[in-house]
């Protein structure tokens, strides 16, 4: 199967491993065999890349079902993924809106437990550091969501 | 950065988040879009979030009542603020799920923090009826609820749990102005008047959201039944069915209105019953052959098989993978012939503990030949006996049909519990045990030795009788990490055993508990420890009173020796000393002293 990123770079791979995507299944199911690229501009040349790793390396793994899902916890990451998931931030997020686009359950959710073992235990402004975000509320709306939401506080 | 991410996606990581209060809290207060998209999961189920009655969720929802239930409930004695601001969120649309009992709880506890503030409740008032009030409450949250939301999950009408806190429920929040006190449950129902839960499915919303109903839970003997018949009409797509019988739920529930519910179902997954006995279990177990292909989880917890009860329709469901008789009275290999035609190709887990009542037990200790006396004469009194096999010479038949059993399940079973022996006092049933008599019987054994390769988690007593057979699971299932094993008396002071044992430990075994009544020697830990190479984690003696210092130090030098054992789970009344303890702490992470280490996941993996 051959993909082409959005600069135009092009990779060629097994179809077991494209079939990791959803997106790209669906869509070998739809066109059949053909020797066209498949042209896949949300997604740039090297996060592909780590994507095509990924799904590589998990070219075996079962299908996980809607059930087993509702199981997963964030902290059971093995060593070849915590290793997969030691990026910049940037990489990371990309890697997120890549696994989305491409409908890579296993790989969002990977990429998503990341996300929250990096917030996990951090205070609000902790976290703003942490990924760099501006906090644009008023200070009187801050009071307020922090009142209405008192029952969390731990006490 | 993250803020890049679309909504989809940071809703991803909340979703890993939803059971951590704290930083799902802590997102909240980010920035405008973190806190909007986190809201709704700290809001789906926020009485089970807060893990204890909550009166502020109450004092929020409440505030949102409309102007005439704020009216009416001005005239019972509560006063609630016509809201002046209006809250960031419209909070009840976002919730998925609620227990009944936690809103009664959180709506107790809101009542008694309003009096003690000199808020909400008049303290001048004359006659204040507690009950009526909560009730009226109650009525009116769930009302809320329903009109707000678009999709109610999980809902649990378990009224059972409110027993266990009947005298604490009735507190006073006017000493002086008591108006009802109820001694017992049955007291507390008839006044509380559960028949108003019959209402919920008309209530406006209701019908939008509840056929989005997963999780259903009954219990207590509320309504004796009759809300299952009601939820039936509008309750189809339910995922998990849970069913909490009570001791005198046996003569109130009509076992036809719980089965209506069982049978609109169009796929359900799991059904759980606890206790139950003659007149719903035959029915019930009749019922699921209506689920037969979408079942595949099927739990009976401190069921009564006792009466006749035929297991014949477990064996459509043929999808199950997992299968659970927990406490249950009066298993006999009669009552689970059934099973061993049965073909549960799908069966990973596989969970079988007897219990015997206290009758059961005056038949096993009848010396042989000796006259049973009727029911009702007076029962002797006798010192906790010792372990005896109910029936010698019956192990050895090859066809046990739990046996037959095993082997028609393709050889998946990962997790069998077959139950330890250990004897419990009890109220007010007595005199309890687990594991009876001589079971497992040495086929079952022989069995899983030969069927089950992929096994990793195995619980059962162990007997001189069926030790070879033992000794082979140990042989040939070589991807056990956890054994729970009782030891027989007979075995205790054993070296050759216990020596024995050492070497076959299973090369991955990570969590070993080992349940001996009585006192046993020093040695015994040597002969255990001393040649075992297994990378054990966890180490339980959960009945061993007669563990000290000493016995502790062997334990101690065995973990230096092996660098992995992290936990140690001692018997509540061992005699360690708080030196003792220091010293083990030394070297391990954590020793407890409460019994059994109950882990979240049930075991180590």
């Amino acid at each position: 199967v051959k993909l082409t990123s959005s600069e135009g770079t092009e990779f060629i791979i097994d179809r077991k491993v494209a079939e990791k995507s959803v997106l790209l299944k669906n869509m070998l199911e739809d066109v059949g065999e053909s020797d066209m690229a498949i042209p896949l501009p949300n997604v740039t040349g090297p996060i592909l890349n780590k994507v095509i790793d990924y799904c590589t390396h998990h070219r075996d793994d079962p299908f996980v079902s809607q059930e087993d899902d509702s199981k997963k916890v964030s902290d059971d990451i093995d060593d070849w993924d915590a290793e997969f998931c030691k990026v910049d931030q940037g990489t990371l997020f990309e890697l997120i809106l890549s696994a989305n686009y491409l409908d890579i359950k296993p790989l969002l959710d990977l990429t998503c437990k990341t996300v929250a073992n990096m917030i996990k235990g951090k205070t609000p402004d902790e976290i703003r550091k942490t990924f760099n975000i501006t906090n644009d509320f008023t200070p009187e709306e801050e009071e307020h969501v922090r009142k209405e939401n008192e029952w969390c506080e731990e006490r | 950065m993250v803020q890049s991410l679309p909504r989809e996606c940071l809703e991803e990581v909340f979703h890993l988040l939803q059971n951590d209060k704290a930083s799902l809290h802590a997102c909240l207060l980010v920035n405008r879009f973190w806190c909007s998209s986190v809201a709704p999961f700290l809001w789906r189920h926020p009485f089970k979030l807060a893990k204890k009655p909550c009166s502020e969720l109450i004092e929020i929802y409440t505030s949102l009542f409309d102007k005439r239930v704020k009216c009416e409930l001005k005239v019972e004695g509560i006063n609630i603020p016509i809201l002046t601001v209006p809250k960031v969120f419209d909070y009840p649309s976002f919730l998925r799920g609620f227990r009944f009992d936690d809103l009664y709880e959180s709506t107790s506890a809101w009542l008694q923090d309003g009096y003690d503030k000199g808020r909400q409740i008049k303290r001048e008032s004359e006659v204040f009826d507690d009950l009526r009030v909560i009730k009226i409450l109650v009525n009116e949250l769930c009302k809320l609820f329903f009109s707000k939301t678009r999709v109610i999950e999980t809902l649990s009408l378990n009224t059972q749990r409110l027993v266990g806190l009947i005298d604490r429920r009735f507190w006073s929040h006017h000493p002086g102005d008591i108006q009802y006190t109820p001694t017992s449950f049955e007291d507390f129902r008839g006044a509380y008047g559960f028949d108003d839960l019959l209402k919920l499915p008309s209530y406006f919303g209701a019908s939008t959201c509840l056929p989005f109903l997963q999780k259903f839970e009954y219990g207590g003997d509320a309504t004796d039944g009759k809300i299952m018949e009601v939820l039936s009409m509008i309750c189809k797509n339910l995922d998990t069915l849970e069913i909490s019988f009570s001791s005198w739920q046996r003569k109130h529930a009509d076992p036809m209105m719980m089965l209506s519910l069982l049978q609109a179902q169009h796929s359900l997954k799991r059904v759980v019953l606890r206790r139950g006995g003659s007149n719903c279990l035959p029915v019930l177990i009749e019922g699921l052959k209506s689920q037969a292909n979408s079942l595949n989880y099927l739990e009976f917890n401190g069921a009564d098989f006792r009466i006749s009860v035929s297991l014949e329709a477990l064996s459509y469901c043929v999808n199950l993978e997992t299968l659970i008789f927990d406490r249950c009275l009066g298993l006999s290999d009669d009552i689970v012939e059934p099973l061993s035609t049965a073909t549960f190709c799908r069966l990973k887990k596989f969970v079988f503990r007897k219990s015997i009542g206290f009758r059961d037990l005056r038949t096993i200790l009848a010396p042989a030949g000796q006259n049973i006396p009727p029911p009702n004469a007076p029962f002797p009194v006798m010192p906790v006996p010792t372990i005896l096999p109910i029936h010698p010479k019956r192990t050895s038949s090859l066809n046990h049909p739990l046996a037959l059993m095993i082997q028609n399940t393709g050889g998946n079973l990962q997790d069998i519990r077959l139950g330890k022996k250990v004897w419990n006092v009890r109220r007010p049933l007595g005199i309890v045990a687990r594991g009876v008599g001589d079971f497992p019987p040495p086929t079952v054994l022989s069995t899983i030795s030969m069927y089950c390769p992929k096994l990793v988690v195995i619980e059962t007593h162990v007997s001189r009788e069926t030790l070879p057979y033992f000794q082979a699971v140990l042989e040939t299932c070589i991807h056990i990490e956890q054994m729970h094993i009782s030891i027989g008396t007979e075995l205790m002071d054993d070296e050759v055993f216990w020596k024995d044992m050492s070497f076959r430990l299973p090369v991955k075994l990570r969590n070993l508990m080992i349940v001996i009544e009585g006192t046993f020697w020093l040695m015994v830990l040597h002969w255990l420890l001393g040649n075992c190479k297994a990378p054990l984690e966890l180490l339980q003696f959960p009945r061993s009173n007669c563990i000290d210092d000493e016995y502790l130090c062997i334990i101690t030098q065995y973990a230096k020796r092996i660098g992995t054992l992290k936990r140690l789970a001692l018997a509540k009344r061992t005699k360690v000393t708080s030196e003792g303890m220091r010293r083990a702490l030394m070297v391990l992470e954590s020793v407890t002293k409460t019994g059994e280490w109950i882990d979240n996941d049930d075991n180590l993996r």
